[in-house]
């Protein structure tokens, strides 16, 4: 369903971030990237998503390449922007809509389509934000503003779910929901993270990221969380000093990291 | 030479030039800064060109449509801004190149200061407002309307306001940590950032 | 750094290239802008508490931001934004100029815009100017209604400014020209300049109107401004 072929990205006047990539995700694959700050997990999610194009290499969706022409196309972009979406680490560059229902409706309002406003009202109960539904975005915490965001683009009812970071501002019993909704919706799925004892529960296969732009492991999610010398590589896991019982000694262990902020 | 030092220069070399009135030495001073440039002196001046192109572009033409039209058009004159502009933006490009304004901002640490913390959260905005546009076009299946476009300017502008409210309490407080007010007995009480910055 | 910062980079008309004023306009502007830097430093001490350097620290930033987004106008393009109004109205006009100011000089000497010569000109106009055009505009119409005494400001904010940035450059054919009549920098007189920065300067005054209306709202929501008398001082004026 996607295909990324020898992808390489740099930022403007930065090194390159993903050098030599290639990828292919299944449709209905849950994928989830793992990686440290600065590995290139949401460059690689914004490609994705179609919002920066590689300096070298191809990216195809359905088949399709995509490119800045394909998507000047009205129609292909209308598909693949209700296709495929991406929820922002900081959800707060995603909402510009005066109440929570206007923001969730946009998407299907910008699409025609007439069921607008029921989608809205479904998914803002799914997420648990009637209640909140005439406040403005601005105005809500950090968990409330990703739950927002997460219905605004879930109304969208797309087959692609790119989500960056989705864990880090949600309250437990809203990450509980996420977790049982990729679980049963049967979408194509790619996650980032790094909080360890999170991935486990957001998919399968694991890809992940080092330093050099290229993937340093691409198989089962299981293997790469018990390789604790590709964990470290990665900057997942560190080993410092620490006692207990009276003993003092070092090995590789991880916390459950916050993302930063 | 220090940094403060280049600085006074490059401001004296801007001043001078700006009263030569002759194309030829302006070509001439233009060839020493060429030779002068170092390594990357082509870039640079590519650059230069590149920044002025659009407005010496249209200010030329529009000089000879009308000029020509009045009978009054001088070649000379065309010559003589155009080589002053690409020189003296040369020179500032150079000049960005190769001194560190903060470093020429020693002679004053208020101002240092000021420079330094302003320059940190620009780059910040310049990647926060980086991740707005492409939300933005992420979430846009079609094409915004006005009003959508207007919401997306005002939710960036809203942004940098909080973030900058936020960040002049929390420097505030750091500052008064670090014991920068110690000396200043005079000051009010320290005031706790406003209650919208907590995080959630 | 400074391409990645600069965004679009399109030159608005207000951001002359260096080499278009001489140096009768830019070095008078230069005078009188010291006068008005001494004016506002002096007018920030009096009210001087320990957030006074790091929130102009923290205005310059945003001064500097909000040139980066991108605000539709009227006519269907976009334009940078301005924020003159928005910060002159929540902060102050002294807060407001100083920032501008030090936006102006960061864009010149660091991140590499160029126009020197013409930051006292561009900091008298914008950041002096266009600030004390909007508070008074806002102070003036907000007995009437304050949702349009925002928006008056804010395009009274771009307007007038566009106003005299288009007199200095008109006026460069009359101070500094050859004995023949040619021009040595600016060859355009008053009768071009002021409708072509006047008027596009009315439209991107109606987009900037519209965007600090939202903002002020933010604003006001968010608390950054609290309700005022309606008579005595103005909104932030003292920098406090």
């Amino acid at each position: 369903m996607i295909e990324l072929a020898d992808i390489r990205y740099a930022w403007p006047d930065a090194p390159p971030v993903l050098d030599g990539l290639s990828l292919g995700v299944r449709e209905g694959e849950k994928l989830v990237l793992l990686g440290a700050n600065g590995s290139g997990k949401s460059t690689l999610l914004k490609l994705m998503n179609g919002l920066v194009v590689p300096q070298a290499g191809r990216f195809s969706y359905c088949g399709e390449a995509v490119t800045p022409a394909r998507l000047k196309d009205g129609a292909f972009a209308r598909r693949f922007r209700s296709e495929v979406v991406l929820l922002f680490q900081h959800p707060e560059a995603m909402l510009f809509n005066p109440t929570v229902r206007d923001e969730v409706a946009y998407g299907p309002r910008q699409l025609g389509l007439a069921d607008a406003g029921a989608r809205a009202e479904r998914w803002m109960t799914a997420l648990d934000l009637i209640q909140l539904a005439d406040k403005a975005p601005f105005a809500l915490s950090g968990g409330q503003k990703q739950k927002v965001a997460l219905a605004a683009i879930l109304a969208l009812e797309p087959r692609v779910l790119l989500l960056d970071e989705p864990a880090a501002s949600l309250d437990p019993r809203a990450a509980g929901w996420l977790v049982d909704y990729l679980l049963d919706c049967g979408k194509t799925v790619v996650t980032s993270t790094h909080n360890l004892s999170m991935a486990s529960e957001l998919g399968e296969r694991a890809v992940v990221l080092g330093e050099g732009g290229r993937p340093l492991f691409d198989g089962p999610l299981h293997d790469a969380l018990r390789d604790h010398a590709l964990l470290e590589a990665a900057n997942l896991m560190h080993r410092h000093r620490h006692r207990h019982d009276g003993v003092e000694h070092a090995h590789t262990h991880s916390h459950d990291w916050e993302s930063s902020r | 030479m220090t940094a403060t030092r280049w600085l006074l220069a490059y401001l004296a070399a801007v001043v001078a030039v700006t009263f030569i009135h002759e194309a030829w030495l302006l070509a001439a001073l233009l060839a020493a800064a060429l030779a002068a440039g170092g390594a990357g002196r082509w870039r640079i001046a590519r650059r230069a060109v590149l920044a002025v192109l659009t407005f010496n572009l249209t200010v030329s033409l529009g000089y000879a449509a009308v000029s020509l039209w009045q009978g009054r058009f001088s070649a000379a004159y065309l010559l003589l801004v155009n080589l002053r502009v690409v020189l003296l933006v040369y020179l500032g490009f150079w000049f960005v190149a190769r001194v560190n304004l903060l470093d020429a901002c020693r002679f004053s640490p208020t101002l240092s200061f000021v420079v330094t913390l302003a320059a940190g959260q620009i780059e910040a905005f310049a990647r926060a407002l980086r991740d707005f546009r492409l939300a933005f076009a992420s979430r846009n299946a079609a094409a915004p309307a006005l009003a959508a476009r207007a919401r997306h300017a005002a939710a960036q502008a809203g942004h940098l306001l909080d973030k900058s409210v936020c960040m002049a309490a929390e420097t505030a407080l750091a500052m008064r940590s670090r014991g920068c007010f110690d000396d200043h007995a005079g000051l009010p009480p320290p005031q706790a950032p406003p209650a919208a910055c907590k995080k959630p | 750094m400074d391409s990645r910062l600069r965004g679009n980079n399109d030159a608005t008309p207000m951001h002359i290239p260096d080499g278009f004023l001489s140096p009768q306009t830019y070095l008078p502007a230069y005078a009188a802008a010291g006068v008005a830097w001494a004016w506002a430093v002096r007018g920030l001490r009096r009210s001087l508490d320990e957030q006074t350097v790091p929130r102009l620290a923290a205005m310059t930033a945003l001064a500097y931001g909000l040139g980066l987004v991108m605000v539709p106008i009227p006519g269907g393009t976009s334009g940078h934004a301005l924020g003159v109004a928005m910060l002159a109205l929540l902060f102050g006009v002294r807060l407001a100029f100083l920032a501008y100011s030090l936006v102006l000089a960061l864009q010149s000497l660091l991140f590499g815009a160029g126009g020197i010569t013409a930051l006292a000109v561009n900091a008298l106009a914008m950041g002096l100017a266009g600030s004390a055009a909007a508070v008074l505009a806002f102070r003036g119409l907000r007995r009437l209604n304050e949702t349009a005494a925002v928006a008056l400001a804010a395009w009274a904010s771009v307007v007038l400014p566009g106003l005299l940035v288009a007199l200095a450059l008109g006026v460069q054919p009359l101070i500094a020209h050859k004995e023949d009549g040619t021009p040595l920098f600016f060859p355009f007189g008053l009768s071009i300049t002021l409708p072509a920065v006047l008027l596009p300067h009315f439209f991107i005054g109606a987009g900037e109107a519209v965007l600090t209306v939202l903002v002020w709202r933010f604003a006001r929501a968010r608390r950054w401004c609290s309700p005022l008398p309606l008579a005595g001082e103005g909104p932030g004026e003292g920098g406090s």
